[in-house]
């Protein structure tokens, strides 16, 4: 049987599904939520998008950020990641580019072991070249994701 | 109003007062959110309800979105409010942790230091 796969969402892959404004995020966690995912993947959450995507969602209702605990807590979600990545990996992504604010990103997924990290921005997805995890949008992503089910079938 | 302080026993356990016991009683799980130096408990799940799936969840949070009209917002709106609610949090919560690794990455950046 192939690992369990690591996985990393950036926010606005939660913010464009909720909003159903990019169909790749929305078929992405329609197919996460519904799916049996135990031996094949885990999804690794940094803090940082657990406070992002939480104050959206405050916006939008005060009820509704537990609805997203809810998603969390739940297969293949591991819940929330409450410790950082050491500096030596966030002094990397600096190296490699990215902003400040987004080395925490990267040097998460390298720190937790992700095959992918899958933001749904130009920005990310241009800029971030490392050989530690693959940087792809979510519908990118769900396809591997079919493919990976299908060989296991 | 009785003190709220709660225990923690050696297994784990949380103690809670009296008073808070019956606040939650309803409560099957919570979610345990952690900051610097506290943990927010979120109600997650009550015994009243149907165990709320991640599934329904997320129509849930679709409809409420919709309610709302955040669903009217495009992608650059939603990139930009969150790239801002980002460069905030770095700011506010991680930027004083890593205070030695950005001196000793503008040391030999300069040109990268934001003004």
């Amino acid at each position: 049987m192939p690992p369990i796969l690591t996985v990393v969402l950036d926010s606005n892959v939660y913010i464009f599904s909720i909003n159903r404004s990019e169909p790749g995020c929305t078929a992405l966690l329609d197919t996460l939520v519904t799916g049996r995912w135990q031996d094949v993947l885990t999804i690794a959450t940094p803090r940082m998008v657990e406070r992002e995507v939480v104050q959206i969602l405050r916006d939008i209702s005060p009820g509704a950020p537990r609805r997203f605990y809810t998603i969390l807590a739940s297969s293949p979600w591991n819940g929330v990641t409450y410790e950082d990545p050491p500096e030596e990996l966030i002094l990397k992504y600096w190296e490699l580019g990215l902003p400040e604010e987004d080395g925490i990103i990267g040097a998460f997924a390298e720190w937790v072991g992700a095959s992918y990290l899958v933001p749904q921005n130009r920005h990310f997805l241009e800029r971030l070249k490392t050989d530690a995890f693959a940087v792809l949008d979510a519908g990118a992503f769900l396809e591997i994701l079919m493919q990976r089910m299908e060989n296991n079938d | 109003m009785g003190a709220d302080i709660v225990h923690v026993l050696a297994d784990g356990t949380l103690l809670l007062s009296e008073e808070l016991r019956e606040s939650f009683a309803d409560v099957r799980t919570f979610w345990a959110t952690r900051e610097d130096d506290f943990i927010l408990l979120i109600p997650l799940d009550r015994k009243d309800e149907e165990a709320l799936t991640a599934s329904r969840a997320l129509a849930e949070l679709r409809e409420m979105a919709t309610q709302t009209g955040e669903t009217a917002r495009t992608a650059e709106e939603v990139i930009e409010k969150l790239q801002a609610i980002r460069r905030r949090i770095w700011e506010e919560e991680y930027r004083p942790r890593y205070l030695k690794a950005i001196e000793k990455y503008y040391a030999t950046h300069s040109d990268r230091r934001p003004r």
